[in-house]
């Protein structure tokens, strides 16, 4: 394709998102910048499909590409627990993520039903300099109230999220101990590793929400440049976590009477689906246990040897793009609005796996057969 | 004797035409078009008895049992320039490329076939419903296979998805400018 206009924008949009021509060459899968060069120097022709791509990784209407003047694409601000040491990897995951938040936003337009809706994510802000952790355990009790996460918070977080405030759940292998969130004006995205245990990402949930509530352009700008400022804000969302997904009122009730034994302790966790030292520092900060017993129980291998069995469980409660994605994409395809090549691309699936993709997640291409209403 | 009609083929019918051994018949009673990005796709399958078998569209264009043709700049720019970007969102680059040769006025007699239902509306909203085919009309001497066609390769659902998109033109389509006095 030739185009006089297609070489600079190009160079320009790219520059827009800060990015180097061997990074947008690795985004794009090529293995040299070579392409990137030729085509910006206008003695490559770019390809339908390689336009299609770059509009798809840069976030950028296609139409952009052809236009004399520069329409504004930056490069998304993406919260990360935990980067990866390699910032290829750091790159690739964070234009997966955008790319993968874009068709998500996509589907959920095409496959717009009054059944499908979902409420926005509140916003609270909040001053990072001053000591917030009694305001971090009342958002969680208000959080906890208002999404209706009942008495076991963990089990209904994940469906809360996804179907209530149509957050978008991605499981990827990233570094040990990592997550990440976007949010922008019209929604959100948690990315959680995928190589954690289940309860670990149930929490990393939780503080990712955490974030996500409290984003604001200003405080993250602040805490990316200041190791003490990021390191309070990663505790206030630990803090938060810990009080959502164990209630203060429920531990009340479960532990007024019990013994503090170890296997109260563990079977304690399981059913909140923590993992016990985070059981233990929650009775700690509840003021039923000291921090130092905290320190000796941590210490102790017979302590360390139990096990609750839900350590043990991969995740499953969501597959690797989301349960609401895939179903709004599906639904997009059934409903004709989505094309099955693009249905499987949207997917990363290739075409000739896709029926089995489907099949695995329990849903079948059906040719939109109507049911007939009852009268 | 029937004229032979100029025919730009989806990826959807070329799988479907090997898996239910029409291909051949297509090839020999139609001039037979792929767009450019389907062929520098990733390569292809289709699935038999025999297992998973792959593609191999370069080597039908050396035969010339197939063409390729390539959307120019713009043919792409009119298509972008018409469409909304969510609805160019919603198709892949083979169908976007040859809706984009179908604007063109390059071929004029060239039909599409296709059995994606997005496809198919596409060409109404774009209001092309008379450059596309279903493939049980193409194979109208080949009844052992038209008969076997499931419902998205039929004329009748071709029909009724090109009325959609013309229903749903004020979803997809760019509004026009208002011509001011």
């Amino acid at each position: 394709m030739d185009n006089q206009n297609i070489p600079r924008r190009i160079r320009e949009i790219r520059e827009q998102h800060g990015l180097s021509q061997q990074e947008l060459a690795d985004l794009m899968g090529w293995k040299s910048h070579a392409s990137i060069v030729a085509i910006e120097n206008g003695e490559k022709n770019v390809k339908i499909q390689e336009l299609l791509k770059l509009s798809s990784i840069l976030s950028t209407p296609l139409e952009s590409f052809f236009s004399e003047t520069s329409s504004t694409s930056e490069r998304p601000t993406i919260l990360w627990r935990k980067k990866a040491a390699d910032s290829k990897i750091v790159l690739r995951e964070e234009y997966n993520l955008i790319e993968y938040y874009k068709n998500y936003q996509l589907v959920e337009r095409l496959s717009q039903t009054k059944s499908l809706s979902t409420k926005y994510l509140p916003k609270k802000t909040f001053d990072i300099h001053s000591d917030q952790y009694k305001w971090v355990n009342q958002l969680a009790e208000s959080i906890h109230k208002d999404f209706h996460l009942g008495d076991y918070p963990a089990e209904s977080l994940i469906k809360c999220l996804e179907e209530e405030y149509g957050v978008l759940l991605i499981s990827r292998p990233l570094e040990e101990g990592s997550a990440a969130c976007y949010r922008d004006e019209s929604g959100s995205v948690i990315i959680l590793n995928e190589k954690e245990v289940r309860w670990r990402q149930i929490f990393s949930l939780a503080h990712e929400l955490f974030h996500l509530i409290t984003w604001n352009e200003e405080l993250i700008s602040k805490i990316q440049s200041d190791e003490t400022l990021f390191n309070k804000n990663e505790s206030l969302a630990d803090a938060f976590a810990a009080a959502l997904l164990m209630p203060q009122t429920m531990i009340n009730h479960d532990v007024s009477e019990s013994k503090l034994t170890y296997s109260f302790i563990i079977a304690l966790a399981g059913k909140y689906q923590v993992s016990k030292q985070a059981m233990l520092w929650r009775l700690h900060h509840l003021r039923f246990i000291t921090k130092e017993e905290v320190q000796l129980a941590l210490k102790d291998p017979e302590f360390l040897k139990f096990d609750h069995e839900i350590s043990k469980q991969v995740f499953t409660a969501t597959s690797s793009l989301g349960n609401r994605f895939i179903r709004l994409a599906y639904l997009s395809y059934e409903n004709g609005k989505l094309s099955k090549t693009k249905f499987a691309r949207i997917l990363k699936v290739k075409l000739r796996d896709l029926e089995q993709y489907l099949a695995e997640k329990g849903l079948f291409l059906t040719d939109d057969k109507e049911i007939r209403r009852a009268c | 004797m029937t004229k032979k009609l100029d025919v730009l083929v989806d990826t959807v019918v070329v799988i479907n035409a090997h898996e239910n051994g029409y291909w051949e018949h297509l090839c020999n009673k139609h001039c037979i078009y792929l767009p450019n990005s389907v062929i520098e796709d990733e390569a292809f399958y289709f699935t038999s008895n025999k297992g998973k078998t792959a593609l191999t569209p370069s080597k039908w264009l050396q035969q010339k049992k197939a063409f390729c043709i390539e959307a120019q700049p713009s043919d792409i720019v009119k298509l972008t320039e018409k469409l909304s970007n969510d609805f160019l969102h919603t198709l892949d680059s083979g169908e976007l490329e040859a809706l984009a040769i179908l604007l063109s006025e390059n071929y004029p007699e060239l039909l599409f076939t296709t059995a994606d239902k997005a496809a198919v509306k596409a060409l109404g909203v774009l209001n092309l419903s008379y450059k596309g085919i279903s493939v049980e009309c193409l194979l109208k001497h080949l009844p052992s296979a038209k008969n076997k066609l499931k419902p998205h390769f039929k004329k009748d659902w071709f029909i009724k998805g090109t009325s959609e998109g013309l229903l749903e033109q004020n979803l997809f389509l760019k509004k026009e400018p208002l011509i001011t006095k």
